[in-house]
């Protein structure tokens, strides 16, 4: 009786090995090929983060420190364009049980932009990340569907030693994100104009189909126009939510009209249908209302010059160099109304200015400042920005294009602002990280802000217009995601 | 005495005894027959618990792998396909068919497995990019060894965003549709589907049955799908009715999820 009992019992126990274990040898065999799959994703990650430390110690894209980082370009006579790899000892490692770590990242030239009749050329890199998670055994299990969705190295050796893994390999093209992407960027809350009339949209300035004709710069937003207005003047939050709070307003909408995303760093909850991270919404696209915004904004620094055209406090004249070797004006002091001097008809002038106190306009007719069509100036300023109800690159002798005219505010004081007021008309971007902007009245903007928060008191008629054409240029803030792929060959 | 009674005990047993030792055996062996028959029956079930879970993990990487690399999501009934965004539980069968786009990289997608043949190969191998000197018609050297911007970039809502294929290859998209069916060769069982349409195909160049056997008179496992976040994630859920009763059981306890966060920008 005792054998029969140890028969039937040994019998169940080898059914159950034979049976069972290898359907269930599955389920560890998918846990590892998730894992390589972040692991191959923490290869681009990584990638990204080194291009984004880059950027903001060299503006020029083809300068970037690749050999002094590790890389080593595969082959030499095409430095610029061609496939670089990171050494096997900075690859990074996950480790865990199962040691998930990236086998090789390489990033080459995938293709460079061509846009405009000067095209900056400059590139779209491609990244290739491999990585390995190690597999708990050689056996396979019992569906060879498995195995051929999760192309495991099953019998691979390491030397002479069993080395069971997988591996995962995705391919990430990466563009330029130029600083001016959007219409409005805070690194804090925004509250829009309490008007209805008041609204964000946009238009380009470089295509005749969404502008009206305005200067040899290009043309100006179509208010007379409506069908050449366009949707993609779009809005963006960086602040985040408390984290007993996670779930709440982050832009004060208002009612005001926004055709264009609507982004905040969190705050929605996605098991309503609300859009909770931004208040008074009712009047933006519902459907571009998100809450995945997560994007680093840098404080930018003057330049540091050892010649200048001029420095003091009050310059007769603003002249334009050319753009290899533009005018240096350095205020010492604050700057007031001035006008830039057109270059001669046929050539393009550039002038740059550091203001080392506060950039003030002040109000009525005259107050302002001018950039002519030909011109392209660029003005760093140390303390507030106060335009009053002046015309900003607005009036008849000015280009009207806000490409035009940077205005670049580098102070880091908690109390910095930028403020507008009236019936005031600019034309420029504006980038203060440390700025809170105001806008008092109808203010009506072309262009593009990046500041820490953004306020309309009234809004009245007044509203602010993206030109898009600030998107496809300019100084590089950053490198984001073009297209994503798994590559699933199974030799990689 | 003694005797008497030793010679009393070699007699055997009566019958008596007999009847009682033949029923203990029977009963004992009768309940060894009926531990290996729930046991067989465990492992039937527990086999059929495994398959099932190996189907539904299996079903739910392969949707999760070609949705993270997506441009388009869309639910196809018939010959009509609908973008599908924010969509509470889709219910992939036989009629309702889940429609993925992914970007056709690769250089072949047909099944060919000849010597050099363009199948499974990407694209735009570096090693097969144009280094030579001015091979574009600007003659401009710092373009060389990249994919000329044509053929790499194309514009979407006022952006620009990459192109999956030349400009003379169409969309540069192939479209992935997911179903449920019996299979004609081999298994002849009920499965779920995954066949490949390259862009401009009404025939797949490839299809494969993912999981099979997941419907019969006991138990069904299910591909569910929603959308969330204007379709920029997605939830997917698989069940299945465990046997471990011979009316069966819910399958509840089975349901396993899985949410996907896409990639790519949506181009639909």
């Amino acid at each position: 009786m005792a054998t029969l009992i140890i028969a039937v019992l040994s019998m169940t126990i080898a059914a159950y090995y034979q049976t069972l274990v290898p359907k269930y040898r599955g389920a560890y065999q998918a846990s590892s090929w998730q894992e390589a799959l972040h692991g191959a994703e923490a290869g681009a990650e990584n990638v990204i983060r080194s291009l984004n430390s880059w950027v903001a110690t060299n503006t020029d894209p083809n300068a970037y420190p690749w050999t002094a980082n590790g890389w080593t370009v595969t082959d030499a006579t095409y430095a610029l364009n061609g496939e670089r790899t990171l050494g096997s000892g900075q690859l990074p490692s996950l480790g865990g049980p199962n040691q998930i770590r990236v086998t090789r990242v390489a990033v080459d030239v995938y293709t460079r932009e061509e846009i405009g009749s000067a095209p900056t050329r400059n590139p779209w890199f491609r990244v290739r990340s491999t990585a390995r998670a190690n597999l708990p055994g050689k056996y396979a299990n019992s569906d060879s569907r498995d195995t051929e969705l999760r192309r495991m190295k099953l019998s691979a050796k390491n030397g002479s030693a069993a080395d069971p893994h997988v591996t995962r390999t995705v391919e990430v093209v990466l563009r330029p994100r130029y600083r001016y992407s959007r219409a409005i960027t805070g690194v804090t809350g925004l509250a829009l104009g309490n008007s209805n009339n008041w609204e964000v949209d946009s238009f380009d300035s470089s295509d005749t189909a969404k502008s009206e004709p305005g200067t040899t710069a290009g043309g100006v937003y179509p208010a007379n126009t409506p069908s050449e207005i366009q949707s993609y003047g779009s809005i963006a939050s960086a602040e985040a939510r408390p984290a007993n709070s996670p779930v709440g307003a982050l832009i004060e909408g208002n009612g005001a009209v926004v055709k264009g995303d609507v982004q905040t760093f969190g705050g929605d909850d996605p098991t309503t249908t609300a859009h909770e991270n931004v208040s008074g919404n009712q009047n933006m696209i519902q459907s571009r209302i998100k809450d995945d915004f997560d994007e680093d904004i840098s404080a930018l620094t003057e330049p540091t010059w050892t010649t200048w055209t001029y420095q003091g406090n009050n310059p007769s004249s603003y002249l334009t160099g050319t753009q290899s070797n533009p005018t240096r004006y350095t205020i010492t002091g604050n700057l007031g109304t001035f006008a830039v001097t057109a270059p001669p008809v046929g050539t393009t002038g550039y002038i740059e200015i550091v203001v080392t106190g506060n950039l003030s306009t002040g109000n009525g007719g005259n107050a302002g400042i001018t950039i002519p069509p030909n011109v392209n100036a660029t003005i760093w300023v140390r303390g507030n920005v106060d335009f009053g109800n002046g015309s900003i690159n607005a009036n008849n002798s000015s280009s009207k294009v806000a490409s035009h005219l940077a205005v670049i505010g580098t102070s880091t004081a908690s109390n910095a602002t930028y403020t507008a007021s009236g019936n005031a008309v600019q034309y420029l971007t504006f980038y203060g990280p440390a700025y809170a902007a105001t806008l008092n009245g109808t203010v009506e903007t072309i262009g593009s802000f990046v500041v820490k928060s953004f306020q309309i008191n009234g809004g009245g008629n007044g509203g602010f217009h993206y030109d898009e054409a600030l998107g496809r240029g300019g100084a590089i803030a950053g490198w984001q995601v073009a297209s994503y792929f798994e590559d699933t060959r199974g030799d990689l | 005495m003694l005797r008497r009674l030793s010679s009393h005990r070699q007699r055997g047993i009566v019958l008596v005894e007999m009847i009682v030792a033949t029923l203990v055996a029977t009963a004992v062996v009768g309940a060894l027959l009926s531990a290996a028959w729930s046991i067989r029956k465990s492992i039937v079930a527990t086999s059929h618990y495994a398959v099932s879970t190996a189907n539904e993990t299996r079903l739910m990487d392969y949707v999760a792998q070609d949705l993270r690399r997506a441009a388009r999501v869309g639910m196809r009934t018939g010959n009509t396909t609908t973008v599908m965004k924010n969509y509470n539980n889709y219910v992939v069968n036989e009629t309702n068919i889940l429609t993925i786009s992914v970007p056709d990289y690769y250089a072949a997608n047909t099944p060919d497995n000849t010597a050099g043949s363009a199948f499974k190969t990407t694209r735009y191998p570096r090693a097969t990019l144009n280094t030579s000197a001015g091979y574009n018609s600007s003659g401009i050297a710092a373009l060389n060894g990249t994919v000329p911007w044509v053929d790499a970039v194309t514009t979407v809502a006022s952006k620009n965003v990459t192109r999956f294929a030349p400009a003379s290859a169409g969309s540069g998209e192939m479209e992935i549709r997911y179903f449920r069916g019996t299979a004609t060769m081999g298994a002849s069982s009920v499965g779920f589907f995954r066949a490949e349409y390259p862009a401009g195909a009404t025939n797949p160049s490839q299809t494969r049955q993912i999981a099979e056997r997941i419907s019969d008179n006991l138990s069904t496992t299910s591909l569910v799908v929603s959308g969330r976040n204007d379709g920029l994630i997605f939830r997917l859920q698989s069940a299945f009715n465990p046997r471990y009763r011979r009316t069966g059981v819910s399958s509840t306890g089975t349901e396993a999820f899985v949410e996907v966060s896409l990639r790519n920008p949506r181009r639909d």
